[in-house]
């Protein structure tokens, strides 16, 4: 059971892992004008016990790698960004970070995932509501972006324990890679594209590393996407 | 939060101080910072993110004078880690307080209507600061991390449903594998009275706030399997009061006093009586509120606030006889004096129901004379016009 459970998460059995609504960003002024929200990147060490640890170096050192790369990515694409920092945000826009948090999930599981809503007919209209205009109208930004993203690097315990485990033919994780980001439009409050990345998607921990995973994580982003390739 | 004026007490207590260090001792300095280790590092820099988001959460309460009684007591218990300790008070009509290990405190406001005097609430937060000081989070995880049980945390059982690891439960998953365990939460107890007293309250409240919940629980339609206190790392309350009672009059002395009436305390809980107990009210669960009503009475909280909410209790419950009841409880209230509004809307309301029209026409006329600018103010304007009661549209 845990085997299937493993090799279901290693392989992507989920087929689809990208929803885009829009083929272009549309802008108000001359430039589209996107809120980065503050990247909700962690990076955790998992031990031999299986206790995934908070890493404080790795994470610092990440989320700043990410939003380098992310500058670097709205330049090249010709997007005015407002970046955000965890310090300065208003209260409307952490409750709109947290909200977006459950809305991500739910999508993750139930768009994404093998849960299926059937009532839903694979529609994705999944949106935060129109309230939210009300974080872009002093920022005069026509959208929002929100970054989510895990790292659970294991131990060489850990790993020998997974390999352990597997030959038994049981299932321990033996560190795991995943996330997603999703682009909401703040006039509607609809999220406009939304895509997930998995394991190998890139080290964020070092520059170069990071430039690669933000690529994974702005596959088929509703800009000229072939700038971005 | 150290702004704190520190009302002057007129302490009444001569604690018969035993000689004797203190049960356990602190494993920190006041100011602590976070070692070198990568894990403790690791959990001050989750959970520092969770404090940012309570900050900005919409059941934090800020109320300042709340606020101040709240802070201001914990600084008092805290005594030199009053710098290190900061209180987030959230609005949740439930009985709970929780440490966070960078000394973050999160209280609910049931909290606060559940203690019976500052003591007991100081009881309260002397705990959560012993779960700080004894670096209980961190001795948590260490002793997970060392245990090959934990290994299956990860919920498979989400996994299967996404296809992925469910990215957001990691971090509430990861608390709530640290639930302090049995002994750390009898270490708690014991740092929480000595600290009780080194503040010059009284120690015997740490077992006492035990015994009020143990009665309400009494009271209950419904027992509780609820998060909070009584949640399943948490020893048994009848258990934990003996243990503390047998502790803290062997070093202490037996209470030479009663407790009651605090009036720091309730003083505090009449200028937020309104707003506290909308919300316990609003949980529908009629057995607890009518025993946390009973002791307010016998606490010495304004009988004119209490017996509103006894008729919000009968009015809300709707039971046979109820309504009778309710009407009972708002005039006596209204009697009583200091009545909220809200109880001559209420009362015009079950009158209205009855067809006593005069008399709810009167008690709608009188709310809005006490607050004019309700909210509600249209609807009542609405059944105030003579023909709209009598043609029966009500």
């Amino acid at each position: 059971m845990y085997a299937l459970v493993a090799s279901c998460i290693l392989s992507a059995c989920a087929t689809t892992t990208n929803v885009q609504q829009i083929d272009r960003l549309e802008a108000l002024g001359d430039h589209p004008r996107v809120l980065l929200m503050p990247p909700d990147v962690r990076y955790y060490l998992v031990t031999a016990g299986g206790v995934p640890e908070p890493h404080a170096e790795w994470t610092q050192a990440a989320r700043s790698n990410v939003e380098t790369a992310i500058r670097k990515l709205a330049a090249d694409m010709g997007t005015d960004l407002v970046v955000l920092h965890d310090d300065d945000l208003t209260p409307a826009e952490m409750r709109y970070r947290a909200l977006h948090e459950a809305v991500g999930a739910t999508v993750l599981t139930h768009h994404f995932g093998a849960l299926k809503l059937p009532g839903k007919h694979d529609r994705f209209d999944w949106s935060l509501g129109p309230g939210i205009h009300t974080i872009g109208d002093d920022k005069d930004a026509d959208y929002a972006l929100f970054v989510f993203y895990r790292d659970e690097q294991a131990t060489g315990g850990r790993i020998a324990l997974a390999v352990l485990v597997a030959a038994a033919g049981g299932y321990a994780s033996a560190g795991a890679e995943y996330g997603f980001a999703s682009l909401v439009d703040l006039h509607s409050g609809d999220i406009v594209w939304f895509n997930v990345v998995r394991a190998g998607s890139g080290e964020m921990r070092d520059a170069g590393g990071a430039e690669t995973a933000v690529h994974s994580l702005f596959r088929d982003f509703p800009v000229n996407s072939r700038d971005i390739e | 939060m150290r702004l704190v004026a520190w009302p002057l007490i007129a302490c009444l207590l001569a604690l018969p101080v035993v000689a004797g260090d203190a049960p356990v001792e602190a494993k920190i300095p006041p100011g602590y910072e976070p070692a070198a280790a990568e894990d403790e590092l690791g959990l001050w820099m989750e959970v520092a993110d969770i404090e940012k988001a309570l900050r900005g959460s919409a059941l934090l309460v800020n109320d300042a004078d709340l606020n101040n009684y709240v802070s201001g007591l914990a600084c008092r218990v805290a005594g030199d880690y009053c710098g290190d300790i900061r209180v987030y008070l959230i609005r949740n009509p439930g009985f709970n307080a929780s440490m966070m290990p960078n000394g973050a405190m999160q209280i609910w406001t049931g909290t606060l209507t559940r203690t019976r005097s500052k003591d007991e609430l100081a009881a309260v937060i002397g705990h959560e600061i012993g779960h700080y000081t004894r670096l209980h989070t961190l001795e948590r995880h260490r002793a997970l991390k060392k245990s090959m049980s934990a290994g299956t945390f990860l919920d498979l059982g989400i996994a299967v449903a996404t296809g992925i690891n469910l990215p957001v439960a990691t971090m509430s998953a990861m608390l709530n594998t640290l639930a302090f365990s049995r002994e750390q939460e009898s270490e708690a107890d014991l740092i929480g009275a000595a600290m009780l007293a080194d503040a010059g309250l009284d120690p015997h409240a740490a077992y006492s706030v035990w015994r009020g919940l143990i009665a309400e629980e009494a009271a209950a339609e419904v027992k509780r399997e609820e998060p909070g206190m009584f949640a399943k790392t948490h020893p048994d309350a009848a258990a934990r009061a003996d243990v503390l009672e047998k502790w803290v009059v062997e070093r202490y002395g037996p209470p030479d006093r009663d407790m009651y009436p605090d009036h720091e305390h309730v003083d505090m809980l009449n200028r937020h009586y309104e707003f506290l107990m909308e919300d316990q009210v609003d949980t529908n669960r009629f057995g607890r509120t009518g025993e946390m009503l009973e002791r307010h009475l016998a606490m010495g909280v304004d009988p004119g606030l209490v017996r509103y909410f006894y008729g919000e209790l009968y009015r809300q419950r709707g039971a046979a006889g109820d309504a009778a009841r309710a009407i009972d409880a708002y005039r006596h209230a209204i009697e009583l004096g200091d009545a909220p509004a809200s109880a001559y809307r209420n009362l015009g309301y079950l009158q209205l129901k009855e067809d006593d029209l005069d008399a709810a026409r009167r008690n709608f006329r009188h709310y809005l004379d006490l607050d004019p600018d309700a909210s509600d103010r249209a609807m009542i304007e609405y059944y105030l016009r003579k023909d709209s009661l009598e043609d029966g549209e009500t």
